[in-house]
């Protein structure tokens, strides 16, 4: 039995600026994870039913246009209304202050564009589990 | 853990949650989604399962999220699985597949599914087939099954398909001879894409020419060669209207029961390779541990004899 860490990585929102959430997603292969890349301009409704039908272990949506706050709230809502338990983290321009207000709403990390690559790989593997059966 | 009943039950109301932590299981091959799948594959449809398979960048997953669209149109229920390979270095896999077909996205009787080949004992076909018995208990009819027909993990794949596409482009070089030996001879349906590209109908008669090198009988399925362009929405009824002349083909004289059959018979055997390859796996490096310790090593002599060794221990005693 071979189990791997499956994430759904994503664009929510309106701006088209893909460069470095495509960074993000090729180095999340090459450190082993079966990453779902989505592309641009998905809503919460579309990344909540991707996350759901491809079974992934988290959900990681990067945001520049500054609608963070309602967008990942949106994303929460949605997983909760369907009662799926998979774990959203966060990449994009974010004031601290958001990312405290983030963290309350429940999600679990948020990486501002300083973030190594590296960084994000190491908090997947201390934190996310491949669901089971 | 959710009871197997459970579990059951909501495979068959198309529970997406349930369905897609199934579906997990059976892709990290966990011992559990057996007993599941053999309480959901008599309750299986009767799917169309449409393999599409061709060079990357040719269109595949284009022509699927245009095809989805033309099946929804009707009504239809319609699932995808989409295959990516796996880094035979990391492991990982980056699966794109998806990006294609987002308008689907948000629609609940579309159900996609992005699966990395990874490197499976019992082959990818295996698998794949435990997937597809999932949708097809779910309800799904048709699926439709993509990937890059450049290695034989992939060409295997196809003998899961009732219906297999193989997809062309022109401007990817020379599409027809970068495909895997064998290829083209497994086409049901030949889809020359990008249509709108000039030199789109050079490719068409290169493959009839192709074609016309075969000789079929009347009973035989005559491959068609259509030109598509899902941008332009050109040829895509009559590529809807050549899968389903395929399938009305496969339900007269008693072919399709006979090619399922076949892909169930693949399905045991390759489970009971897996299956047996796991246990000699463990006899195999008891043997080995305490073989490396004997005097210096000719591999073909040593080889010989582990095997000789083997075949009494194992083999000859059952
Ligand atoms: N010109 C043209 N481009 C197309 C057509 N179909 C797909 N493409 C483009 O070809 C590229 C690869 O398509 P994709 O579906 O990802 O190919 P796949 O790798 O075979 O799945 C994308 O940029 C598509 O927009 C078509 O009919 N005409
Ligand atoms: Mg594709």
């Amino acid at each position: 039995m071979e189990k791997k860490v499956r994430l759904l990585i994503g664009k929510v929102g309106l701006d088209g600026h893909d460069r470095g959430v495509k960074i993000v997603a090729r180095a999340l292969r090459d450190a082993g994870f079966e990453v779902i890349y989505t592309g641009l301009h998905q809503t919460p409704e579309a990344i909540v039913n991707m996350a759901i039908q491809e079974g992934v272990d988290a959900i990681g949506l990067s945001i520049l246009s500054g609608a963070h706050l309602e967008l990942f709230e949106r994303v929460l809502h949605l997983l909760k209304e369907k009662g799926a338990t998979i774990p959203v983290f966060g990449g994009g321009i974010i004031p601290p202050e958001d990312i405290v207000a983030l963290k309350k709403m429940g999600v679990k990390e948020a990486f501002t564009p300083g973030a190594l690559t590296d960084q994000i790989v190491k908090w997947i593997e201390d934190n996310i589990v491949p669901q089971s059966l | 853990m959710p009871k197997v009943q459970a579990i059951l039950e909501g495979i068959l109301k198309k529970d997406a949650l349930i369905a897609s932590r199934l579906l997990r299981a059976v892709d990290d091959q966990d011992p559990k989604a057996v007993e599941i799948l053999e309480k959901i594959y008599p309750k299986r449809k009767p799917s169309q399962v449409i393999g599409l398979t061709g060079p990357p960048g040719v269109g595949k997953s284009t022509l699927i999220d245009a095809l989805v669209a033309k099946e929804r149109e009707g009504g239809a229920c319609v699932g995808v699985l989409a295959i990516d390979p796996s880094s035979p270095f990391t492991g990982g896999a980056l699966l794109g597949d998806r990006i294609r077909m987002s308008r689907h996205a948000s629609d609940p009787d579309v159900f996609i599914r992005s699966l990395a080949s990874r490197g499976r004992m019992g082959g990818l076909s295996a698998s794949l087939q435990d997937s597809l018995v999932v949708m097809q208990a779910m309800g799904y009819s048709p699926i439709f099954v993509e990937t890059v027909g450049t290695g034989q993990d992939e060409v295997e794949v196809l003998r899961v398909s009732h219906t297999t596409l193989v997809v062309l482009a022109p401007g990817l070089g020379d599409s027809i001879q970068s495909l895997k030996a064998g290829i083209m001879e497994i086409a049901d349906i030949y889809v020359v894409n990008k249509a709108d590209k000039d030199s789109a109908r050079t490719l068409q008669s290169e493959i009839e020419d192709l074609i016309g090198m075969k000789v079929y009988t009347p009973e035989d399925w005559q491959p068609r060669v259509i030109l598509t362009s899902p941008a332009y929405n050109q040829g895509l009824k009559e590529l809807q209207e050549a899968i389903k002349a395929h399938w009305t083909y496969l339900n007269q004289a008693g072919r399709r029961r006979r090619k399922e059959e076949q892909i169930a018979k693949q399905l045991v055997v390759g489970r009971l390779q897996d299956g047996i390859l796991h246990l000699l796996e463990a006899k195999l490096n008891h043997l080995l541990g305490g073989a490396w310790k004997d005097e210096i090593l000719n591999p073909y002599t040593m080889s010989n004899k582990l095997f000789e060794r083997f075949k009494q221990q194992v083999v000859d005693e059952t």
